[in-house]
């Protein structure tokens, strides 16, 4: 089930809102875990005993190994004492035991795939499996379960005291699916003791029908075209089509993805959960680095404290560094989907932030000014810069939204082909809404980009309204919601003119 | 107001809404205006383990989620009427917005332009070569038809893309060696002397002086102005063999006052209607009918363009008996239009009944000629049985070592072909091909036919056209509970093979007949609810018991239809 589909958001969602609600308060965990366990179900009947069961069985393990705590995990000389090697055992069970199953179920498939492809080479029978099924929102709990067993290893938070209260934490359906990928300590109080005002449920469903409009209205709009276009022969394309059909892409992943997290943000904000913010206009960015800090937020500060740190970050040495970051991105892009295109995309992306590391890292430090108020040489090279950076980063992005969506390893050369021969060819027409669309999300996206769109935005996304506001929201809210039930429904709906005339 | 009531005030709002929409999804409670266009109706999946376990039960919930949707009528017409009052842009994916707002059938636009055959053939030379084969074998259908004493020709309906291209929305001017596929077809039927009627030029030529749109602004079908083609087509058919067929006077189109939506607007669902600036009329039409006058039998096989045959012109005073195979899909036979799967009648029979069989097509149609028609009947008519299976074997080996053909199936379906399989492709090949049966093969015309099966129908065809024999048997079948399409073809035999006849055994007199007529009438009355009504204040007027009066009536109909030579 998915929050842009008819069943959820008019027949899933009142039934929930309706029940949650009328739960008294101190069982209200309970109906969200029940919801969120149907939710889950609905789409994945075979494997919602897998996560329900890896989850029990990583509660219980990671309390068995938070109870090793109080000894501390090292002896006076350094060494590890009897629980301090008990513990890193049963953090490394856990999270064997949860990539295991990111490993089987995600990559299994990718990985056969390409080791018959080699024995092919060498002209032997190729191995022959079951193809193994995904279990969706796998990548994402997978996260969040790691994340729970990882900060209570390093005793940044304590363990659930619940068993019921850690399932809801990794099965709560609005971040379920697609993220936030959310913290356990970030939420671990709101999971026991949350108050959600009525402001609350107000201002958490205007965010809902954001996401749901930005979706609905605008993403699915985009995706027209660029499904056409993607699915074409790019030996045919005219460079423009190219061009637009990955401009397209680039503006539909943007809405299509935050437009999600909007919808999960303003859920849980309607239930009193704090989820984290995922995206903060990521096509202003003046870099690659600061892209990363502004999309899929929740992934980056993950990658950044799970794995960068943990592979050594910065501390050994430049090279190191270099390397550590590129192989988290590249590690990133496969975490995205088990294909080589995803593998080129994170190396793709590894490869921009090294490069701004290596050029822009320098600068940075000395700032931008003297003593004196006058420019520095960094200033002056900065200064420079800055007009160009925001489209040079973004051109940097879209070339690479290409790798991501282009199917396979082998047309991904005829698509740049196509895109930087600058030749004429069949160029595919798109309709009036489509440009309206496009050009509404392109406004949008670069909106924060002045002070009157920065202002906008804090209106819009404010924690409190004017009286006057709210009731302009109100109806902004109403009438999104009734065109992208609209967009939905007419979706949905393709009759035949001529069946019987 | 304070915040906390504001919101409150806000939030019940919101959860109204919902739970609204979710009552209105379940019980339906508010009528609203069902929406225009056809839709599969949804199988129902009961819930049990094995369908929820395999996603059959969800699937089935997620679409009946999306036809159930509450308030689903209102939401879709206003979405559509924001697209098309902004953008000039519909979501019903068969229709094009044009300009001044005419509406025209998406795939008709894409044959103007000459790009539609790439959606069929993914090359225009397969278009061509697609088209040069199906003409070739509609010239042999012809051939081996006129043996029988039936002619086979070919109606080219008018597009309203051609007709009206200056409405038309801007179109990229395409790339390549283009075919508009109404116009490859005429010439190659032109070049053989394929009889054939092309309305588009004449349409096109009338088009500046003709006192009447030829054809609405919101309509693929060409409506009232269909009545100067089917006028030309009759006309035609008379010419190729003297018929005789009723003169056709269209005198004159008489424009009408009432406002209805046209069948185009009615499909895109808007909330309001697009304009009131597309007459409509009706057809003044005279039929001459003199001596020497004979009203042909007609097999019909095409499109929907037919059907302007029955709503604009008398066609029971210009036909004997029609019968329109719609896309050889369903078949509508009499004026009643019964209606069956073409692949249940027995096709042999309605072929060589017609006096004239016309393939129908309107231009865009013709990339998806011939719907398998001439195909089936090349076979039916020329390939017995025996020799059809006869070539199974070989085309299964040719298929068998097919390394393409086999790499493509292994692609699909992860496995080696089974000989099952295997036959069944074979079959399909034959049944799609049949020019790679012997004495159909080339350019030469059929030298074989299904001699038997051919006598066997033309025997049903007589029986049946006999009215006290076909009632004799119809009698029968009612009695002892089977078909009479099987007792038909039984009686056929018997006639052929010198057998005694079920008629002979039935030795049915007029009484029993008569009574037999009268009981199948009053059952049809029954069915009627207008009818019973009607019977019911007759009975009530007259005093009469219902059943007396429904007996004594049927009794009358039967009787008059006796005396007029209807029944028998």
């Amino acid at each position: 089930m998915v929050f842009s589909s008819n069943i959820f958001l008019f027949f899933f969602l009142p039934i929930f809102l309706v029940a949650y609600f009328l739960t008294p308060r101190k069982f209200r965990n309970y109906t969200l875990l029940l919801f969120s366990i149907v939710f889950y179900a609905y789409g994945a009947p075979d494997f919602v005993f897998l996560l329900v069961g890896e989850c029990i069985v990583n509660y219980y393990v990671v309390r068995a190994m938070a109870k090793r705590n109080p000894e501390g995990l090292t002896d006076r000389m350094g060494g590890k004492t009897e629980n301090g090697k008990w513990k890193t055992i049963l953090c490394a069970i856990s999270i064997i035991l949860s990539l295991g199953l990111l490993l089987y179920f995600k990559y299994a498939n990718f990985m056969m795939e390409n080791l018959n492809g080699i024995l092919g080479w060498f002209h032997h029978e190729p191995v022959s499996w079951m193809k193994v099924a995904l279990p969706i929102g796998i990548s994402f709990f997978t996260f969040q379960s790691i994340t729970y067993t990882l900060d209570v290893y390093r005793g940044v938070t304590p363990p659930s005291q619940k068993l019921t209260d850690y399932v809801l934490y990794i099965m709560m359906f609005p971040q379920l699916i697609a993220g936030p990928i959310v913290n356990y300590n970030s939420v671990a109080a709101q999971l026991v003791e949350r108050d959600s005002t009525m402001e609350d449920r107000v201002l958490g469903f205007y965010r809902f029908v954001i996401g749901l409009a930005k979706k609905v209205l605008i993403a699915n709009t985009l995706a027209v075209y660029a499904d056409q276009v993607f699915a074409m022969n790019y030996g045919d394309l005219s460079s423009g089509t190219a061009w637009l059909a990955a401009l397209s892409y680039t503006m539909q992943i943007y809405f299509d993805f935050s437009g999600y997290s909007d919808m999960a943000i303003g859920l849980g904000k309607m239930m009193g959960f704090r989820f984290p913010e995922n995206f903060n206009n990521p096509y202003t960015s003046h870099n690659i680095t600061e892209f990363w800090k502004r999309w899929h937020i929740t992934l980056g500060n993950f990658i950044m404290n799970y794995l960068y740190i943990p592979l050594g970050g910065n501390r050994k040495g430049k090279g190191r560094m270099y390397f550590n970051l590129w192989l988290c991105f590249l590690l990133s892009g496969l975490w995205h989907g088990a294909s080589w295109n995803f593998v080129l995309w994170g190396a793709y992306h590894g490869l921009f932030i090294c490069l701004d590391k290596l050029l822009n890292g320098k600068r940075n430090p000395k700032g931008l000014t003297d003593r004196m108020g006058g420019k520095t040489e960094n200033g002056k090279f900065s200064v420079l810069r800055s007009p160009l950076s925001v489209p040079f980063t973004f051109l940097i992005v879209l070339i690479g939204w290409v790798l991501f969506r282009v199917e396979g390893i082998a047309p991904i050369g005829d698509f740049y082909q196509a895109m930087f021969s600058f030749r004429s060819g069949d160029f595919v027409r798109a309709d009036s809404q489509y440009w309206f669309v496009l050009a509404l999300a392109l406004v949008f996206s670069f909106l924060t980009l002045t002070k009157g769109g920065l202002r906008l935005q804090e209106l819009v996304f404010a924690d409190h309204y004017t009286p006057r506001r709210s009731w302009i929201m109100f109806a902004i809210t109403l009438v999104l919601l009734i065109l992208s039930a609209g967009s939905l429904c007419v979706s949905n709906f393709n009759p035949f003119i001529y069946f019987r005339f | 107001m304070k915040r906390p009531v504001r919101y409150t005030i806000q939030f019940a709002s919101i959860l109204v809404v919902l739970l609204a929409v979710l009552l209105q999804g379940l019980t339906h409670a508010v009528n609203t205006k069902p929406l225009a266009g056809y839709t599969d109706e949804l199988d129902t999946v009961p819930l049990n383990f094995s369908t929820y376990y395999d996603g059959t039960f969800q699937d089935y919930l997620t679409d009946y989620a999306k036809e159930n949707t509450g308030f689903r009528e209102w939401a879709i017409r206003l979405y559509n009427q924001v697209s098309y009052s902004c953008f000039n842009k519909t979501h019903c994916h068969f229709i094009t917005p044009g300009k001044d707002g005419y509406l025209f059938y998406s795939e008709a636009f894409r044959e103007y332009y000459g790009i539609e055959p790439l959606h069929f053939y993914k090359t225009y030379d397969n278009a061509r070569i697609w088209a040069q084969k199906n003409v070739r074998m509609m010239n042999k259908l012809r051939y081996v038809l006129k043996d029988y004493g039936v002619e086979f020709l070919c109606f080219m309906a008018p597009d309203k893309a051609e007709i009206y291209s200056e409405y038309l929305p801007y179109h990229e001017p395409p790339k390549g060696n283009v075919i508009h596929t109404a116009a490859y077809y005429d010439s190659l039927m032109t070049a053989i002397g394929f009889p054939h009627v092309e309305m588009t030029k004449w349409y096109l030529a009338m088009k500046d002086t003709a006192s009447f749109p030829l054809f609405p602004k919101r309509d693929t079908h060409w409506r009232y102005a269909a009545v100067y083609g089917f006028d030309s087509l009759f006309s035609y058919m008379d010419s190729l063999n003297g018929f005789g067929i009723p003169d056709i006077h269209v005198n004159q189109l008489i424009a009408l006052d009432t406002e209805y939506l046209e069948n185009d607007e009615q499909t895109l669902n808007l909330l309001f209607p697009i304009g009131n600036d597309s007459p409509k009329y009706r057809a003044d039409i005279t039929i001459d009918c003199d001596e020497g006058c004979h009203k042909p039998k007609v097999l019909f096989v095409g499109d929907s363009f037919i059907w302007d045959l029955e709503t604009y012109m008398p066609w029971k005073e210009i036909l004997a008996d029609v019968e329109i195979w719609f896309y050889n899909k369903a078949a509508f036979v009499g004026f009643d239009k019964e209606r069956h799967p073409v692949t249940e009648i027995n096709r042999l029979r309605s072929l060589l009944n017609a006096d004239y069989v016309v393939w129908y097509s309107s231009g865009y149609q013709w990339s998806r000629a011939s719907y398998d028609f001439v195909e089936d009947a090349l076979i039916q008519l020329c390939v017995t049985d025996s020799l059809f299976d006869a070539q199974i074997p070989w085309v299964m080996d040719s298929l068998g070592n097919d390394s393409a053909f086999k790499a493509k199936y292994y692609a699909q379906h992860y496995c080696e072909i089974s000989p099952d399989s295997l036959r069944q492709y074979a079959i399909n090949l034959l049944k799609s091909n049949p020019e790679l049966i012997p004495g159909l093969r080339g350019e030469a015309m059929p030298t074989i036919r299904n001699t038997k099966a051919i006598a066997l129908a033309q025997q049903a065809n007589t029986i049946a056209n006999d009215k006290l024999w076909k009632t004799t048997l119809e009698m029968a079948a009612s009695k002892t509970e089977r078909s009479f399409a099987e007792l038909l073809d039984k009686e056929a035999e018997n006639v052929l093979f010198g057998r005694p006849l079920l008629k002979d055994e039935i030795q049915a007199d007029t009484a029993t007949i008569i009574q037999y007529e009268v009981e199948k009438l009053i059952n049809l009355w029954r069915n009627d609810p207008k009818q019973t009504l009607f019977l019911e204040r007759k009975a009530k007027d007259k005093g009469k018991d219902y059943e007396t009066v429904m007996q004594e009536d049927a009794r009358w109909v039967i009787q008059e239809k006796l005396i007029n030579g209807e029944l028998f």
